[in-house]
């Protein structure tokens, strides 16, 4: 095995280490599906030791794997058709169920669950855009690079998303 | 409320939720093996493709070179296969000079909760190599293993009678008990369920619960990744109950302070401890054991299993607690950026000051002008309690309390009206023959000297380390909470050393070192003092003057502020680089 060959080996087993879990995480709260987020992650590990050559940075490699990750998840939702269609129209009853009353204060008193039932409801770049801004905690440059759209477009879907995502809990309120 | 804190709250909510949701998501521990095996496939293929290719191809060896790669591909991946390009010169793999990858076949996953007898596929597949089913055969039999499990990990020996036994291909559950005595009676109680999990030849413990279902632990969760000290809960439950919490490997105890013994009952709705562990294994369990008040046998079992974070000496806590619009609030270590809040509003005041001790966030909050008390709030999130309140007049400015007994404090308040002798005073408040409560004061007369920053509990519990400013010089000063009268009635355990610049805070980590924050000729210097050595950790150059630090409790990460408001983040081994706080904060702590 050449010296390049072992330095990719050795940059995948530490940028494994170090960020497989949280890409996984990031994977999964854009599928919804645990087992489908690990193979979109692996298959994005593979292709980043295949450009290993090209990258040769670690922050490279990660913003790589990032790209790599939202793009597939994207790619596998498509292909797998599993986007709760129902969902951008309105909540679940089992969710509406356990909804606070009104006097009890709409905001205030969502609950977790009820958030996250929300946010699956959003238009897809939407819903990449909150997950990125609020789960991996990125800025908008990254999440634009991670993306691959405009800082500007980043601005305006996660503004939509948030006025969207008020709105569906409120609606349900 | 308005629009602006609509949406911070929307924002906090939001960023809980997927925070909390990424945190049950555990992937299988099989990921870095499945990413090597196809990269090792991939290698594979590309090897004896390119000879190949360079001596050109055919259409038809393409569709043989297609194929062959078709066997070999993961099945578990069916979007990664690609159609063959029958103009493309893939040759055929020949046979002669290379062999084609072998077919990858995933073998079952080992179960991620599994903590006993083995934590690794490697550990079982060693001990089937060892002729372990011949050897120990209880590790294949599951009421074996569960009356094994309860003798030597809980190490509660005599929980021998099986009260049900559940076995299936794949999981089994054996419930176990024993004889209790009280006097002359002699009653039949079950202790635990043990829960286990089969995995090639051998069983594998997974969790025990109370058999009755009352000893339940809400924190941790099962198979959930921890780092010391580990924060353990559960629904209260009973009157005047009793229960031991420890943290087992299959090493041994890996728990490094006193065992906790928890009181609760009598409608106490929930019951919790932090117990500090070095665990040298990467599965373990978080064990709970109720004592029978009768004969002190075991009553009841829990055990949890759970992953242990591995320490890596430049790590940092992932959080840690500021001010934001007037109220305590959890913020990303790594970005700055607010998390969620802890405390409400105070309308004409507000919070300050945070201290994180053990799982509570302590603070001082205003209300309204010369009105302060020192206060507390669940890490977690919960209801604010009032800890302690200054003299009438006077105002806390600063305070620490003991980590080993949130009982007791320390803090310095100061006069509100200058013309009022003394200015100041160090409060301390302790305990004395374990129950009664005692405040003595030292009085500062008139300013300078002063205490400045807060006072913090040394690692005896005993003594109180202050930094005292007596003009243009200042020091940092032990004092005795349960002996010291006197404004000089201290030592220096940190020397005098007016190189190291002029001490503005200072606070006690873990292992009892002395930290404090300087302003030097340079800039900000910060200092970790032991055995009587001070020497300065790390510098930050400016005009900036200390406001407060934040030291991590293994000592390897700290937080230093200025009183402008900016925050830098220092890990051991590391230089200082600042936080990119959204709001300035001049105090905090993780």
């Amino acid at each position: 095995m050449d010296a390049a060959a072992r330095d990719a080996d050795e940059a995948l087993v530490a940028i494994y280490t170090a960020h497989y879990r949280s890409l996984v995480r990031l994977s999964a709260l854009l599928l919804h599906d645990v087992p489908a987020a690990e193979d979109v992650v692996q298959d994005a590990f593979v292709a980043m030791h295949g450009s290993w050559k090209r990258l040769r940075d670690t922050d490279k490699a990660l913003a790589y794997l990032r790209q790599a990750v939202v793009n597939r998840s994207r790619s596998r939702l498509r292909h797998l058709k599993v986007v709760d269609r129902k969902a951008s129209s309105l909540l679940p009853a089992d969710a509406r169920a356990h909804m606070p009353s009104a006097e009890t204060g709409a905001m205030a008193a969502l609950d977790r669950a009820h958030v996250l039932v929300a946010l699956r409801s959003l238009p897809q770049r939407q819903r990449e855009v909150l997950v990125l801004r609020y789960y991996s905690d990125l800025s908008e440059a990254q999440i634009a690079d991670a993306m691959g759209i405009s800082a500007g477009a980043v601005k305006s879907h996660a503004s939509r998303g948030m006025t969207a995502l008020r709105q569906r809990l409120e609606q349900t309120s | 409320m308005s629009a602006d804190d609509r949406d911070v709250r929307l924002e906090e909510l939001l960023r809980t939720s997927l925070y909390d949701e990424a945190e049950t998501i555990i992937p299988a521990g099989d990921g870095l093996s499945r990413i090597q095996g196809r990269v090792t496939t991939r290698r594979a293929r590309a090897a004896w493709w390119h000879p190949m290719a360079a001596l050109g191809g055919v259409a038809v060896v393409a569709v043989a070179g297609f194929a062959a790669y078709a066997l070999t591909r993961t099945p578990t991946h069916p979007n990664t296969v690609t159609t063959g390009n029958v103009n493309s010169p893939t040759p055929t793999p020949d046979a002669s000079t290379s062999t084609p990858p072998a077919p990858v076949v995933v073998k079952p996953t080992f179960p991620r909760a599994a903590f006993y007898p083995f934590t690794s596929e490697a550990a079982e597949q060693q001990w089937v190599a060892q002729d372990g089913p011949s050897k120990q055969p209880w590790i294949g039999d599951p009421e074996l293993l569960a009356k094994t499990f309860v003798a030597s990990f809980v190490q509660q020996p005599g929980v021998t009678d099986v009260y049900a036994r559940n076995v299936s291909d794949r999981t089994a559950t054996i419930t176990l008990g024993r004889t209790l005595h009280d006097g002359n009676r002699a009653v039949p109680v079950k202790v635990t369920t043990v829960s286990m999990v089969r995995f090639d030849k051998a069983w594998l413990v997974v969790g025990a619960s109370d058999a009755d279902g009352q000893l339940r632990v809400s924190h941790p969760k099962s198979g959930q990744k921890l780092a010391s000290p580990v924060f353990v809960a559960g629904p209260g439950y009973g009157v005047d109950e009793n229960v031991q919490v420890d943290v087992r490997t299959v090493s041994g105890i890996v728990r490094t302070g006193q065992l906790p013994t928890v009181g609760f009952g009598n409608g106490v709705p929930q019951w919790s401890t932090t117990v500090p562990f070095a665990a040298p294994d990467p599965r373990g369990a978080v064990v709970v054991v109720e004592l029978s008040a009768a004969d002190g046998g075991p009553a009841r079992i829990t055990a949890v299993g759970v992953n242990f974070a591995t320490v890596q000496a430049a790590s940092y806590p992932q959080y840690f607690y500021g001010v934001k619009n007037g109220r305590v609030a959890k913020f990303s270590s790594r970005t700055g950026s607010p998390i969620s809040y802890l405390t409400t509003p105070v309308p004409g005041g507000g919070a300050s000051d945070p201290q994180l001790v053990g799982d509570k966030v302590y603070y001082l909050e205003g209300a309204g002008t010369c009105v302060d008390a020192l206060r507390s709030v669940p890490a977690a999130g919960g209801s604010s309690t009032t800890v302690a309140s200054p003299d009438p007049g006077y105002v806390i400015t600063g305070f620490g309390v003991l980590a080993g007994d949130t009982r007791i404090n320390s803090y310095f308040e100061t006069s509100c009206d200058p013309a009022v002798s003394p200015q100041g005073r160090l409060v301390f408040d302790t305990i004395v023959n374990d129950t009664n409560s005692q405040r003595t004061a030292i009085d500062f007369d008139n300013f300078p000297p002063q205490v400045v920053d807060d006072p913090t509990w040394a690692a005896d519990g005993r003594h109180v380390i202050a930094v005292v400013h007596t003009g243009t010089q200042a020091e940092v000063r032990q004092y005795d909470a349960y002996q010291s009268s006197k404004i000089d009635d201290a030592t220096t355990p940190c020397g005098s050393d007016p190189s190291l610049g002029l001490p503005t805070a200072t606070q006690v980590d873990g292992s009892g070192a002395v930290w404090f924050a300087t302003q030097t000729g340079s800039g900000m210097g910060v200092v970790r003092c032991a055995g009587g050595q001070a020497v300065t950790a790390f510098t930050v150059t400016g005009k900036d003057t200390p406001a407060d630090l934040a030291v991590a409790d293994n000592g390897q990460a700290v937080l230093l502020t200025d009183t402008s408001g900016a925050v830098w983040r220092w890990t051991a081994g590391g230089v200082a680089t600042q936080v990119p706080t959204s709001v300035p904060q001049t105090q905090l702590t993780w």
